[in-house]
């Protein structure tokens, strides 16, 4: 066989002709923008009035009911495990906000059969796309009429499942209906039978209660605008590296991962429907354990056993915001007396510190003190063969990034920052390694500094806010 | 490094010039052509958004596209193998590989679409995947281990 980077090139550059093979415009929404349909769609939706939706849960009837509050800011959907496996502890308490880029309005409805998900609809509305849908000759969509109006749908069979987008242009928005286990005449019913709502620039296009299905979620979301959300870190209390969790919880209102599956892809525990997918492409299959429970939509993530993220996932309950920060500090704790490995003291004053959790006594945790001190721990994918750290902290309202690098690093000069970033860098020495500090706006996309590669050339690196979903 | 933007480069033309390559890039990750679509015209809507303050507008562009396809191709579910069609003239090796490649991992797999597709440095493969490049350098050689074991 050829050098295997030769053929992997070969194979990819294989992949992208039979792309480029293809007809354009397959997908409805991508096809339809233009730059100039963006601005026009970006400008009108800034001035979009800003009305919140809060999804709660009535105590009498598990579907979600609606309230609307205008005005109000959506609630961060606090939750916190009440019990963990064994051997495991709550490593982290965040909140963040989502990035909403466009005003959308949605609503999705479910059909259930004996307790599964079997069939979804979604509908939703936006002004971002707003341009004639253009003539396409695609194999996986044809043009129809939708509520006298030309549309476009497009059905997706690539991936076990039967998707179907209906898209047109109809009173100044684009109106799209989404199903997955819905035939294309069924489809095609559902649309024309939409309501529209007009009057409202932000209303919510309804279906006509579809028979069999349940309404589980409707949303309004103004341009800029975004929901918090609460990150969890679940890890080993002795951490190896591995079968650490990540939890996300979203207010319901976002697009929701409800998948049409076989049985054994799907779970009921007390009441609640739970979903399972796996990535078990990898030596390590990867879970994602999704649910919506009290409003907000659940996601627990790792390369662990589907038991496990289940029980962590069913063990969520709704909490006040002073319990949640609470697990936080004792998090914070926990962490800090972890074996210390390194630390030094900024010149601001702030000490900075790298611990250990793992059992080879490699550093994984980063410190950086505070009135409200903050930790991160690194978790399989950060951290791999290396030694160095990098994480974001928010520290008394200030946002900071803090990297380590043991001696065989450096240390070395900070040459360079995000320009982005309009706030100081500096470097501190500790005993076992260098600590970089750097305090950035909000929104900068992080900083860079100069670092010596493999071959001891320095080169710039960007160290970089950590996701806050688990990609 | 970063795609290199001149700053007067307007969005417009910044969307003519990478909406194709952004384009094959997601589809190498995601092996949908729908879902690399919606990917890229997200990361561009995502970047008019930012467009008067990111400083480097190119690679942020990148680094969104390269982190939805990942995130996108996680959610995917229980999706067969990325296979592709037997090309007959093909080469068999290729084919073989294109094979093995949908079995990798997300991250793995995008690790090697950017260093072997765009022929990013390592520190580059990191930035777009959220790592730092020794990462970035652990996911391709994983990846390419993975490739081996498949290939044998």
């Amino acid at each position: 066989m050829e050098d295997l980077t030769t053929l992997l090139r070969e194979a990819f550059d294989s992949v992208v002709a039979e792309l480029d093979d293809e007809p354009v415009e397959p997908e409805p929404r991508g096809s339809r923008w233009r730059p100039a349909g963006v601005l026009v769609g970006a400008a009108a939706s800034v001035i979009a009035l800003i009305v919140g939706l809060i999804a709660v849960s009535s105590p009498d009837d598990s579907r979600p009911v609606t309230t609307m509050v205008p005005g109000d800011e959506p609630a961060t959907p606090w939750m916190l495990p009440t019990a963990l496996p064994d051997g495991y502890e709550l490593a982290g308490v965040s909140s963040a906000r989502d990035i909403a880029p466009e005003a959308v309005t949605s609503e999705r409805w479910v059909r259930h059969e004996d307790g599964l998900v079997t069939a979804v609809i979604d509908v939703r509305s936006g002004l971002f796309i707003d341009e004639p849908v253009p003539d396409v000759d695609d194999p996986s969509g044809r043009r129809v009429r939708v509520r006298d109006q030309s549309a476009v749908m497009v059905s997706d069979a690539s991936r076990g499942s039967s998707r179907r987008w209906v898209r047109w242009f109809e009173a100044g928005r684009w109106r799209t209906v989404q199903t997955d286990g819905v035939d294309a005449t069924s489809t095609l019913t559902w649309a024309d039978a939409l309501v529209l709502e007009t009057d409202d620039r932000l209303g919510i296009d309804r279906l006509a209660s579809p028979i069999g299905f349940e309404l589980v979620h409707e949303q309004r979301t103004a341009a800029g605008e975004a929901d918090p959300a609460v990150f969890l870190s679940v890890a080993p209390t002795t951490f190896d590296g591995t079968g650490e969790m990540h939890v996300a919880i979203r207010l319901a209102d976002g697009p929701i991962d409800v998948h049409v599956a076989p049985e054994d892809e799907r779970r009921q525990i007390g009441g609640s429907d739970y979903s399972i997918a796996v990535d078990d492409g990898g030596e390590s299959p990867y879970v994602e354990v999704s649910t919506v429970r009290d409003g907000a939509l659940v996601s627990v993530m790792g390369a662990v056993p589907i038991d496990t993220a289940l029980s962590v996932a069913s063990s969520l309950e709704p909490v006040p915001v002073d319990e949640a920060r609470g697990a936080q500090e004792q998090a914070v704790e926990r962490a800090r007396a972890r074996a210390l490995v390194d630390e030094a003291t900024l010149d601001d004053g702030r000490r900075v510190s790298v611990h250990s959790s793992r059992t080879d006594g490699a550093p994984d945790t980063l410190c950086l003190d505070g009135a409200t001190p903050a930790c991160g721990r690194l978790y399989t994918d950060e951290l791999d063969d290396s030694s160095e750290l990098e994480r974001t902290f928010i520290v008394d309202d200030g946002w900071y990034v803090i990297g380590w690098y043991p001696d065989d690093f450096g240390p070395f000069p900070i040459e360079a920052i995000d320009p982005d970033t309009p706030a100081h860098v500096e470097a501190a020495d500790g005993d076992a390694g260098w600590f970089v500090g750097a305090a950035v706006a909000e929104r900068a996309q992080g900083v860079e500094v100069l670092r010596p590669n493999e071959r001891g050339k320095l080169v710039p690196v960007s160290i970089r806010p950590p996701e806050r979903f688990w990609p | 490094m970063a795609a290199v933007v001149d700053p007067s480069t307007t969005f417009e033309q910044l969307y003519q010039r990478e909406r194709q390559p952004m384009v094959r890039v997601a589809y190498l990750i995601t092996r949908s052509r729908p879902l690399a679509d919606e990917i890229v015209h997200d990361a561009f809507a995502t970047l008019l958004e930012r467009w008067d303050s990111v400083g480097a507008p190119g690679g942020y562009l990148r680094t969104v596209v390269v982190r939805a396809a990942v995130a996108a191709r996680r959610r995917e579910w229980r999706r067969p193998p990325l296979t592709d069609p037997v090309v007959a003239d093909a080469p068999s090796d290729v084919e073989d590989i294109k094979v093995a490649l949908g079995t990798l991992p997300a991250r793995q797999r995008a690790a090697l679409v950017l260093r072997f597709y765009l022929d990013l440095p390592f520190e580059d493969v990191g930035a777009a995947l959220g790592c730092p490049a020794v990462t970035a350098r652990s996911l391709v050689h994983r990846g390419l281990d993975t490739l081996r074991k498949e290939l044998r």
